[in-house]
């Protein structure tokens, strides 16, 4: 219980942050300095708001225990969320223009201007990924946390857990909950206010810079819990095909499969190589972004 | 791009607005803005300038009366194409001819602005065949 506080705690000090990032410094000030404090605060905001967001469900989970899995299979969910969350209030929080004089561009911005097509990709991947694997696995399923071989001699291995619909139908709905969520994200990244002082370019870098903190982020929580599911699945088909499992708590022998053993086996070397794409694509971007910072591309409409 | 940049003075007793419109609208009929380009939505621009989205949607509402955008449900606000965006190269030369002799002269532009006002106050005489 002493850990979920803690968490909330750390929540509410992230979202004081940025609330007084809201009454901040922009108007009439140094716009360098302001994006730098706000960029600042928003990065020591999302640590909190990330740290407390595991603290309090880590703290529910030693309350109320595992949920039979179903809190565990929806927890990158929550971290998402909690991500999320915090992009949102970075984004919907920069100061806006207070001065008696205001200035503005009527460039209208797109979302192609922002230059996210690789991490949008990889964003649908993932997404389309944990669509067919959940409908796969609950099919392949012989009951909501199971998978099961039949032997010839009737005898049945059973292992568990194995993401049926118990686990699949929570991480679905989350992906659902995500893909909305983030792009209302990328939506408020476009039309939030631009920084008094700078010019379209920089300005335009800023919003390509977090635009690409979120889908980079969006994407690695997705391929993480498509990884995830991915292995337990493999896993589960591995056990079944070397002839393991049991009935119950009986521990049950049976005759090698190679066909299961060898799925089993692949799906879990493809759980590595989405691990490591998702990681990949979440810090390569950042990267190459950090090295060509300052150097001002040509927008979409300028390109064509 | 300079040429794109609105600039709204919050204390004006012009409203915001019509400060809007008579800036887009000259950007369109200087070629700054061409025809179908799209101009930022109502909310963006709002956000920019950290005014209402409804005087923005105003503006954009009143430039489509004049004839010079065009509001579609999935495209947002357009510059409008046709013979009412364009005005005559000849005409808007003499204007910038009439502005820069001003100015030679040391008048702002304020002033300048004045004495346009004084001439289209003037009835418009009837444009009949040359005589």
């Amino acid at each position: 219980m002493l850990i979920a506080l803690g968490g909330i705690a750390m929540i509410v000090v992230a979202a004081a942050l940025l609330v007084r990032d809201r009454t901040g410094v922009l108007a009439g000030g140094d716009s360098a300095t302001g994006v730098r404090a706000h960029r600042v605060r928003g990065d020591v905001a999302g640590v909190l708001c990330v740290v407390g967001g595991l603290l309090v469900a880590l703290g529910a989970v030693s309350r109320f225990g595992y949920g039979r899995g179903q809190l565990m299979a929806a927890l990158p969910a929550l971290v998402g969320s909690c991500l999320l969350a915090v992009f949102m209030t970075v984004e919907g929080t920069w100061p806006r223009q207070a001065g008696p004089v205001r200035t503005a561009s009527v460039r209208a911005r797109r979302l192609a201007d922002l230059d996210v097509g690789f991490l949008r990709g990889l964003v649908g991947l993932w997404a389309a990924g944990l669509v067919v694997a959940g409908i796969a696995f609950a099919t392949v399923a012989s009951g909501p946390r199971q998978a099961s071989r039949v032997l010839d001699d009737g005898r049945e291995l059973v292992v568990t857990p194995f993401p049926g619909w118990w686990y699949g139908l929570p991480v679905l709905l989350a992906v659902a909950v995500l893909l909305g969520w983030g792009s209302v994200v990328i939506r408020l990244i476009l039309t939030r206010p631009a920084v008094e002082g700078l010019d379209d370019d920089r300005d335009l870098g800023l919003r390509r810079a977090s635009a690409g903190r979120v889908l980079g982020g969006l994407q690695l929580v997705l391929g993480l819990s498509l990884a995830a599911m991915l292995a337990a699945g493999g896993r589960g088909l591995r056990i079944l095909g070397q002839g393991e499992g049991g009935t119950g708590s009986i521990a049950v022998a049976g005759p090698v499969e190679p066909g299961l053993v060898g799925a089993g086996g692949a799906l879990m070397v493809l759980a590595v190589v989405v691990v490591v794409v998702a990681v990949v694509g979440c810090v390569l971007p950042m990267a190459l972004r950090a090295a060509v910072a300052g150097a001002p591309r040509p927008r979409a409409a300028d390109a064509r | 791009m300079s040429d794109l940049v609105i600039r709204l003075e919050m204390t004006s007793p012009t409203p915001h607005y019509e400060q809007l419109r008579v800036q887009i609208a000259a950007m369109i009929h200087s070629g700054a803005l061409r025809p179908g380009e799209r101009l930022p939505t109502a909310r963006a621009l709002a956000n920019d300038l950290g005014i209402a989205a409804g005087t923005v949607t105003q503006a954009y509402r009143n430039l489509e009366a004049g004839g010079l955008a065009l509001t579609r449900r999935r495209t947002g606000t357009v510059v409008r194409a046709g013979e009412t965006t364009s005005v005559d190269k000849s005409i808007l030369a003499d204007a910038r001819l009439l502005v820069e002799a001003a100015r030679r002269d040391g008048l702002s532009d304020g002033q300048i602005r004045d004495i346009m006002h004084a001439a289209l106050l003037n009835p418009t005489p009837d444009v009949g065949p040359f005589e």
